[in-house]
């Protein structure tokens, strides 16, 4: 390897180890909860996990400290996949010490799940797991949703120069401030003001249903989490149908649409830009599907009489179907019920819902209102080209936090990353179908794991092969990173094999 | 503050605005729930 080329994978393993001691510092978090529930061994699992994390991280940063003082679009980009790797195997140091999974795989797996905000599980006996494991899952699905290059970028970096490409290679390309720092800063203070209430409103309703003050704020402090991240954890096992609480069901879904929205759309609206939220492509986008969908899947729940009334309906039927939009996998029902009781034209609505998925630059997973709206717009633009005469010059705009032209490149990248997603769907069906999974089952389960959705109509446990353990880890990282983050690294890879294999 | 400067703390404009998102999202649900309504009945 020649000198220049060194000091790039110096630059991008330095990088990578700032974002490694970043993790090994949040297991402070769940180490102080596991203290004050007085958890001894989990407690020690937690300094065991501190201590490899940020030994790692730092010596990865003394290793490669002659590095570039900026980094490229390249090299950010496969930061991002790469300390998305680290990160996954280092954060589920804790969780295979503590013996709630029952292999290193099952670890990973719920560590990727955690941060790519899915919110499938491989956990044994969920119900007794302690309070420091409970929060190193939840903390680790709201930062996955926030990002972890993000709150990189705010602690950890000395230099500015190559933050932005951090930050781009993590799909939240929106760039809200002209500084990157001052962008995180602003994502973190809308999240950090909904952390507050969102976690005061859901204590209280647990307190409202005779849970202890302790155990109410733990509970509204995780759910809160898993439902701003739109990531789906619980800490029961019941998912919110444990709670039996319309109160919990409505504050939960209030936070995980909000949370489905684009950080953009909420730095607009709360800078003054009040129109923004009737405007957005994405919103909009956003309320003509689940709006259809809602439509379809409650008329056919309706004639089945799958529910008895209005109210089971909404808590059951209108929950998951916008759980499953919003990406978001909080659960009303038990899992079977999807495939047992749910009809036809429900179910389809659901994966339906699940695939398109909430806002890009979101917490949210799926291929994106944005894409759908884009696609939409096109369409009409060639129906319209098609109608008038030749002469004319048809012009389609979008509005997307300023009012845009739909030039053919935008509809072109939103049809790629549509196709990518349904080529890699396609994928996990027929994985699915190959290890002798029914065929209902099969396409749920794959919509869910591509939509980073977290449903599951119950193939999804520790009982599953070890095969499909490690596609699904590989499709929720790939759809969470929307491929191009982690295609560049493969490339990188690609390249630099080929370079040695030359020699 | 200047609207260009962002936010550094809690003012009129961010108070709205998260009044104005949870009014649109409580908004969202009641027509779910109405549209629920309307297909029981």
């Amino acid at each position: 390897m020649s000198g220049g080329k060194w000091r790039s994978f110096k630059t991008i393993l330095f990088y990578t180890g700032k974002i490694i001691v970043g993790i090994g510092l949040l297991m402070v978090i769940p180490l102080v909860t596991s203290v004050i529930s007085r958890e001894w061994n989990i407690a020690l699992c937690f300094v065991i996990g501190f201590g490899v994390s940020t030994a790692a991280g730092y010596l990865l940063q003394y290793l490669c400290s002659e590095c570039e003082p900026r980094i490229s679009w390249t090299q950010g980009m496969t930061v991002a996949a790469l300390s998305w790797l680290l990160a996954m195997v280092l954060a589920a140091i804790p969780y295979w010490l503590s013996g709630f999974w029952l292999s290193f795989l099952d670890c990973i797996f719920d560590v990727m799940s955690g941060f790519t905000t899915t919110g499938l599980t491989l956990i044994q006996d969920l119900d007794h797991v302690s309070d420091g494991i409970n929060m190193w899952r939840h903390l680790l699905s709201y930062l996955g949703g926030q990002g972890i290059i993000v709150l990189a970028l705010v602690f950890l970096t000395r230099t500015m120069s190559g933050a932005f490409t951090l930050y781009a290679g993590e799909a939240k390309d929106v760039k809200l401030l002209p500084n990157v720092v001052h962008t995180a800063k602003a994502i973190w203070f809308i999240s950090l003001v909904y952390l507050i209430v969102g976690t005061a409103a859901l204590a209280a309703a647990g307190l409202s249903i005779g849970m202890a003050p302790y155990r109410a704020f733990l509970h509204g402090l995780w759910v809160f989490m898993a439902a701003w991240s739109t990531g789906g954890f619980a800490p029961m096992s019941q998912s919110i149908l444990y709670y039996h609480s319309l109160l919990y069901e409505v504050i939960t879904m209030l936070l995980f649409i909000v949370g489905s929205f684009n950080f953009a759309l909420h730095y607009a609206v709360w800078t003054g830009n009040r129109r923004e939220i009737y405007r957005n492509i994405e919103l909009v986008s956003f309320f003509v599907t689940s709006t259809l969908l809602v439509t379809l899947a409650t008329f056919e729940m309706a004639k089945l009489q799958v529910y008895p009334g209005v109210m089971a309906l909404f808590r059951r039927g209108y929950y998951q179907l916008i759980s499953g939009h919003t990406t978001t996998g909080f659960m009303t029902i038990y899992a079977r019920q999807f495939i047992n009781e749910w009809g036809s034209l429900a179910f389809v609505a659901l994966i339906a819902a699940m695939l398109i998925g909430g806002s890009a630059s979101s917490t949210a997973g799926g291929f994106k209102g944005l894409r759908v709206g884009i696609v939409f717009k096109a369409l009409v633009q060639d129906i319209k080209r098609l109608m008038a005469p030749d002469s004319a010059v048809t012009v389609e705009k979008f509005h997307f936090i300023r009012t845009q032209v739909l030039e053919a490149e935008y509809a072109k990248s939103a049809m790629l990353i549509i196709m990518a997603y349904i080529a890699m769907f396609s994928v996990g069906v027929v994985a699915n179908l190959l290890y002798g999974y029914p065929l209902l089952e099969s396409i749920f389960e794959a919509a869910s794991v591509t939509g980073n959705v977290g449903l599951s109509s119950g193939l999804t446990s520790a009982a599953m092969p070890a095969g499909l353990k490690v596609l699904y880890t590989f499709m929720m990282w790939l759809a969470r990173l929307e491929f191009m983050a982690v295609l560049v690294l493969f490339g990188l890879l690609a390249r630099g094999v080929k370079r040695l294999w030359a020699r | 503050m200047k609207k260009s400067e962002g936010f550094n703390s809690a003012n009129k404009d961010t108070l709205l605005g998260f009044s104005i998102e949870m009014a649109a999202v409580g908004g969202y649900l009641i027509l779910g729930f109405a549209l629920c309504w309307l297909m029981v009945r």
